[in-house]
């Protein structure tokens, strides 16, 4: 009884407190507000969410069963099945679904002020992504960690199956695609940038040969000499722009700069996983780890002001940095960090085959993505804490707020958010950059909110050093997952090919490798050339594309879910996934709709390709646009394609699960439930635990 | 390096442990007994230590040919296991098959 009463005084204080937090930033207007007030309002939410709701779903709508043996237990075979104590299953499902989605997307989203893009984050978690992960988590766990592709096609029939196939791969092509131009943004012409990221892959290959030849397996000595080699680098590239004829080797503008990222792309896909893919896999692992650690301190401890106001005039749809109004594009840009369907993917597959119980699963599926929600609310705070002046200057492309400095600062200044070409030069100084201006892509202004927060932590002097290693720590990160997913893009490829002509399909073959490789490979090079040469910065078209996509994917696979829980019997409770499935219905294809018809040529594909053919006609466009407006017209029509393609897709799917719910409803015949049979377990810890 | 923190961890827990049920000499002095009471404390924190080094290990996969070994010892007793380079370069390529990252 006492302990009812004292949880219960505990549960109503959690609340009364997350209230007022969300309360505070939601009505605060004009004052400045502490970002305390954020990570308030965002454990308070989270914790709520976890102790009721994740805990209702579990015993309620899934049915949780902790009798029942996993199939790590069951299949346990000590490589990919292996039963694993909870907290680490967390940390490798942690770090497997953070990746630098959750860090930019917010700071893009920032545009429109703090409010809708922090609400979105919290309140999109907790009701959509979270439940996502945990349920895909669940029904996985449930059929001995099958992927999402093939319970859409167990559980829903072929055309589910193809069409979560077909949307994972054109996912891995636009988000290789986006994540290529945000690191070349970030380098761009700038040597201590280019020199540090450059030096990253001699570092991943010099610990995977340390792992590899010299100390086979230990991962934790080899992962400690290359993050000091790493930190080195960052620090030898600030000499290295010090160096009259050093400097030049590494200033570049954007298009060698993305060639060279193809480049590198194409060998990482083909070269031993050993050699780079995985050694800068444990490298970056560390760093994001360490480094989100560290931001988290640094906020609790610096408590800085927010100088970003709740709302700004771009929820109209006018702003610089992406168009579209707050409604629905908020939703589109804040993909990772409020819902991301590639967490499906991780979910179903990987993380399933190591539950040592099914009762871990809402700690690790929904506490995993409360804990990724959490990181995009730092990201949110960091682009925030910068004055909106700065912020707007530097993530303004050239093409929409004017060429020069001068120009960029009257008309941002004319916007009502004041900065000055000093203030700009200042800053950039400090940061150790030549410019700030026009850095698109959310990695600079994140690595200047970031050097501001951990500069006014442990010192002023060491601004540029900080301002490069999040730069480094960010690019580190993003090359994984280009790596790894034109890795995973080539598997799937040749998966495909193989159906076509048997050798192909063959993933040792090396001219099969060569050839899968270079299709993947110059499927996303292409969009990051477009996205380079675009004067409007690339990221307006590439990021939306790519949120769409990514919410799509959660589509499909909440459609899976809604599909099992209707076949389970459980329509009173389908309302769960239902629930965020009609919101992501309801944004992606308005999205798609505007991006398709809109008039406003910064936001419509079809109206920016026919406003630029028609300047063309006219002979209106300067010389270096002129030569490459033709690329851009094709691409804008590529583009609608592809966004009407996706809609397509997920209406397709969605009409199957529903023709799938009613035939069941309806006492006819629908695929049966893939579920394995009950097994007791036999593992000791899960009766001890008791 | 990694096994050996390990073991340097678990050995002087096993050392610290075996000391406390020393029986205490005759004539010991006061400041002796009382390093005797402080050994409990010390032996907990090394204790957590050791847990958490362990922790670091798994999660990073440090201690991946460990378990290997284990598994093999325990699911398929007598049967050679892979030397510790040829398992490294499998786990690796298996590892790396499928969607091990995200966005």
């Amino acid at each position: 009884m006492r302990t009812n009463f004292l949880s219960l005084l505990i549960w109503t204080g959690v609340v009364l407190l997350g209230a007022a937090a969300v309360g505070g930033i939601a009505l605060n207007r004009g004052e400045p507000i502490n970002a305390l007030w954020f990570v308030t309002a965002a454990l308070c939410v989270y914790a709520i969410a976890y102790r009721f709701y994740a805990a209702w779903i579990a015993a309620t709508v899934l049915s949780i069963d902790a009798t029942r043996a996993t199939p790590a237990e069951r299949l346990s075979n000590g490589r990919d099945f292996v039963p694993t104590n909870r907290w680490i299953v967390f940390g490798h499902h942690f770090a497997a679904i953070a990746g630098p989605g959750p860090l930019i997307g917010p700071t893009l989203a920032a545009q429109f002020g703090y409010l809708p893009g922090t609400l979105w984050i919290l309140f999109g978690a907790v009701l959509g992504g979270c439940v996502q992960d945990m349920v895909t988590l669940f029904f996985s766990t449930r059929r001995d960690g099958r992927s999402l592709g093939q319970m859409a096609r167990d559980e829903l029939g072929g055309v589910g199956g193809v069409a979560a196939l077909i949307a994972t791969f054109l996912i891995m092509i636009i988000l290789i695609a986006v994540l290529g131009l945000v690191v070349v943004n970030a380098m761009k012409n700038s040597p201590w940038a280019t020199s540090t990221v450059a030096a990253t892959i001699p570092i991943a290959m010099l610990v995977g040969l340390y792992m590899y030849k010299l100390r086979p397996g230990r991962v934790l000595e080899g992962s400690a000499l290359g993050v000091i080699l790493l930190l080195l680098a960052v620090a030898g590239g600030g000499w290295i722009d010090q160096q009259a004829g050093l400097r030049e080797l590494f200033d570049h503008p954007g298009l060698p700069l993305a060639f060279a990222v193809i480049g590198y792309g194409f060998a990482a896909a083909v070269l031993p996983v050993w050699l780079l893919l995985a050694p800068r896999d444990y490298l970056s692992t560390f760093m994001k780890l360490g480094t989100m650690i560290l931001l988290a301190l640094a906020i609790i401890w610096l408590r800085p002001e927010i100088k970003m106001p709740a709302l700004t005039q771009f929820t109209d749809g006018s702003g610089p940095i992406f168009g579209g109004a707050l409604f629905p594009f908020v939703f589109i840009t804040i993909a990772c960090g409020a819902i991301s369907g590639f967490h499906a993917l991780i979910a179903s597959g990987t993380t399933p085959k190591l539950l040592a119980n099914e009762r871990d699963i809402p700690m690790i599926g929904y506490g995993g993505m409360a804990l990724e929600s959490f990181v995009a609310i730092m990201a949110m705070i960091a682009a925030t804490v910068l004055d909106p002046g700065v912020y707007f200057a530097i993530n303004s492309p050239a093409g929409v707020v004017g060429k020069t400095a001068a120009e960029a600062v009257a008309t941002i200044s004319a916007w009502g958010f004041p900065v000055s070409v000093e203030q700009m030069n200042l800053l950039a100084r400090q940061m150790g950059e030549t410019t700030l201006f026009a850095r698109t892509g959310g990695a600079p202004s994140l690595a200047v909110g970031m050097a501001s927060i951990f500069g006014s932590a442990f010192g002023q002097g060491m601004l540029a050093m900080w301002y490069h290693f999040a730069i480094m720590f960010e690019a580190l990160f993003i090359l994984t997952t280009l790596d790894a997913g034109t890795r995973v893009g080539r598997f799937m490829l040749q998966d495909l090919l193989g159906n076509i002509w048997r050798p192909l399909g063959r993933t040792s073959w090396y001219p099969s490798v060569l050839f899968s490789s270079a299709v993947v490979v110059a499927a996303w090079g292409y969009f990051l050339y477009i996205g380079v040469i675009d004067p409007n910065g690339g990221v307006n078209i590439l990021w939306p594309l790519f949120g769409i996509s990514n919410q799509i994917l959660a589509a499909i696979a909440l459609c899976v879910a809604t599909g099992i829980l209707v076949k389970s019997g459980k329509l009173r409770h389908a309302w769960v996934t239902v629930l965020p499935l009609t919101w992501l219905i309801i944004i992606t294809s308005t999205a798609a709709w505007q991006k398709l018809t809109s008039s406003d040529p910064r936001i419509g594909f079809l109206a920016a390709a026919h406003s630029l053919a028609d300047k063309l006609a006219a002979g209106a466009l300067p010389p270096d646009k002129a030569a490459v407006a033709p690329q851009l017209i094709f691409n804008m029509r590529l583009d609608a394609v592809l966004a009407l393609f996706f809609v397509a897709l997920l209406w397709l799917i969605v009409i199957d699960m529903l023709r799938v719910c009613m035939r069941h409803l309806r006492g006819r015949a629908v695929p049966p439930l893939s579920e394995t049979p009950h097994y007791p377990t036999r593992l000791e810890e899960a009766w001890a635990r008791d | 390096m990694g096994a050996r923190l390990n073991n340097l961890l678990r050995g002087s827990i096993a050392a610290l442990r075996g000391a406390r049920f020393l029986a205490y000499p005759k004539g010991m002095s006061r400041s002796l007994c009382s390093v005797r009471l402080a050994l409990k404390p010390l032996v907990t924190v090394l204790q957590s230590l050791e847990r958490g080094w362990q922790a670091v290990r798994q999660l990073s996969g440090d201690d991946g040919y460990e378990r290997y070994l284990a598994h093999r010892a325990a699911a398929h007793p007598g049967m050679p296991a892979l030397p510790r380079h040829a398992w490294f370069v499998h786990h690796q390529q298996q590892k790396w098959s499928g969607i091990k990252r995200c966005c």
